[in-house]
């Protein structure tokens, strides 16, 4: 079922925004397992996926999709710096626009449309009403920098990484909706420097592992997972620039209220190789879901308590829950009597 | 939190001591010249160095060329600096000491100068002052020595993390009193 995107909700000041029941329905729920445990859980992003799910498209248009493009612009034209390419990277932008333009006409038909002759593209957007046409190639034929433009009408954030001296590097990106990471500050990192403050993954081996996965994927090899953490308003900039704003909402979670105000937020990172450029690409689309609408599903309620309950120490501090994880945890316990 | 588990951010340098290659074609020596650091192990090691094709160079951490041995006496700006680096013999060697900023942007200069990573090679730093990135207000501070450090652009307290970027050479500074205004941590020195 594809659905129309509806008028625009905000992700901010009054955050009127909220999650349909075919939206509640297809959340992409990321605990397989009643305690927690830390994987790299990847699997393959090989297309169609299952029906009316998140994966279904490569690229998931869904009812948030003018919401989540006015916020991007509020974020682009307060913080430049949340679009990055360096010079080198002008090439993988043009592989993202490639992808992108392909699977959302062909996935989308009733809102996207491209048209080629040769070198000559026609880019038709009717949800926000573009009408482009360019050079395949040429940054100097579109209206915004190539990486911008597509960034602009896709829901997710972008990271195009670097592939050389036997890592990956992130040298472009749009960020508009990060989980407490700087675009601004990590640019150019390494991979693993990227995740230098990440606990666990260092001395366990994972970013080495992942880094070895990820270099090796293939063109039309794309994989995914799910990344999680827990948001307090349905706030998709959780940007540390503007970490003065968000970070007293932490303190605002009282047991009355943590079924509004705490909401589950799931991060689908795909990964994909770049045709020509080589490089990969990231995309992280983030959803939201508030805990009332998230216990409607017994299933998720229960597994939702068990794993927050057995979250280790060092997790709950790096993940900014700790002024209010206990509240919580006490709030979830009475969907997990048995 | 510091804790047992993985309390090292992996983002933070580790130097090793620095090894004279001697099959390189031309040693470059470099130190930052200042008052809070001395270049005495460089200069050790340049001295300990056979090498007849070598060079030191001391340079102030604003770019300027103080004063050069086997080179004659210049004052060079860094945009001359880096038309300098960009002439050295493909098979050079660089061994740079100084504060860690100030390593980073001599490495950052010699890799843009068509040098590879390996072919420089940068020494513990000779102090714990670091250059601090304001993440709300992207001041960069140089010679912080504390934390919480005020940051100087948005006069937020800032908390010092270990998370650094080679790219701009500095740390991250994070607002540290965001959820709760009155709780500012003890100021503590940096290491």
């Amino acid at each position: 079922m594809s659905v129309s995107p509806k008028p625009i909700q905000t992700f901010r000041d009054d955050f009127t925004y909220t999650n349909s029941d075919y939206a509640i329905e297809r959340f992409p729920f990321p605990f397989p397992e009643d305690a927690y445990r830390y994987s790299v859980n990847i699997e393959s992003h090989k297309m169609p996926g299952v029906k009316d799910s998140v994966s279904e498209h490569f690229h998931d248009v869904d009812e948030h999709y003018l919401s989540e493009m006015a916020e991007r612009d509020l974020v682009i034209k307060h913080r430049p710096s949340c679009c990055i390419t360096l010079p080198h990277m002008d090439l993988a932008c043009w592989d993202l626009i490639d992808l992108s333009m392909h699977h959302l006409s062909k996935d989308y038909p009733e809102h996207f449309s491209l048209e080629k002759t040769d070198d000559q593209w026609v880019w038709e957007n009717r949800l926000l009403g573009l009408k482009d046409s360019f050079t395949f190639g040429d940054s100097s034929t579109l209206p915004l920098p190539p990486l911008e433009y597509i960034g602009r009408q896709l829901q997710g954030d972008i990271a195009l990484m670097d592939q050389r001296d036997n890592s990956l590097f992130m040298d472009a990106g749009v960020v508009t909706c990060p989980a407490d990471w700087s675009l601004a500050f990590d640019a150019g990192m390494s991979f693993s420097e990227w995740h230098g403050p990440v606990p666990f993954v260092h001395s366990e081996g994972i970013i080495d592992r992942a880094l070895k996965f990820l270099m090796a994927i293939p063109q039309g090899g794309a994989t995914r997972r799910l990344n999680w953490t827990l948001t307090i308003n349905p706030r998709m900039d959780t940007s540390p620039e503007v970490y003065p704003d968000w970070g007293k909402d932490k303190t605002t979670v009282t047991p009355e209220n943590v079924g509004d105000k705490v909401y589950l937020r799931v991060e689908m990172q795909v990964f994909d190789r770049m045709p020509r450029s080589n490089a990969l690409m990231i995309c992280i689309r983030t959803y939201l879901i508030s805990m009332n609408d998230l216990v409607t599903n017994p299933v998720w309620a229960k597994r939702m308590h068990r794993t927050m309950q057995t979250l280790p120490p060092e997790l709950v501090e790096y993940k900014g829950l700790t002024r209010f994880h206990p509240i919580l945890v006490e709030w979830l316990s009475k969907y997990d009597v048995e | 939190m510091e804790s047992a588990y993985d309390a090292r951010i992996k983002s933070r340098p580790l130097y090793s001591p620095i090894v004279i290659r001697d099959n390189a074609a031309f040693h470059l020596f470099i130190a930052e010249e200042s008052t809070e650091g001395q270049a005495s192990g460089l200069l050790w090691i340049f001295n300990e160095c056979q090498s007849q094709v070598k060079s030191w160079l001391g340079l102030s951490a604003d770019d300027v060329l103080i004063f050069s041995k086997n080179m004659r006496p210049a004052s060079v700006k860094s945009e001359e600096l880096s038309l300098a680096l960009s002439s050295l013999p493909l098979a050079s060697q660089v061994y740079v000491s100084g504060s860690e900023s100030f390593m980073w942007d001599m490495h950052n200069l010699l890799i843009d100068a068509g040098l590879l990573t390996e072919q420089v090679s940068l020494m513990t730093p000779t102090s714990s002052i670091r250059r601090v990135f304001c993440t709300h207000c992207y001041t960069v501070m140089e010679k912080v020595e504390h934390t919480p450090v005020t940051c100087q652009g948005c006069q937020r307290p800032l908390l010092v993390r270990d998370h650094f970027s080679r790219v701009h050479g500095a740390y991250v500074g994070l607002n540290v009193n965001a959820e709760d205004v009155n709780d500012i941590p003890e100021k503590e020195a940096l290491t």
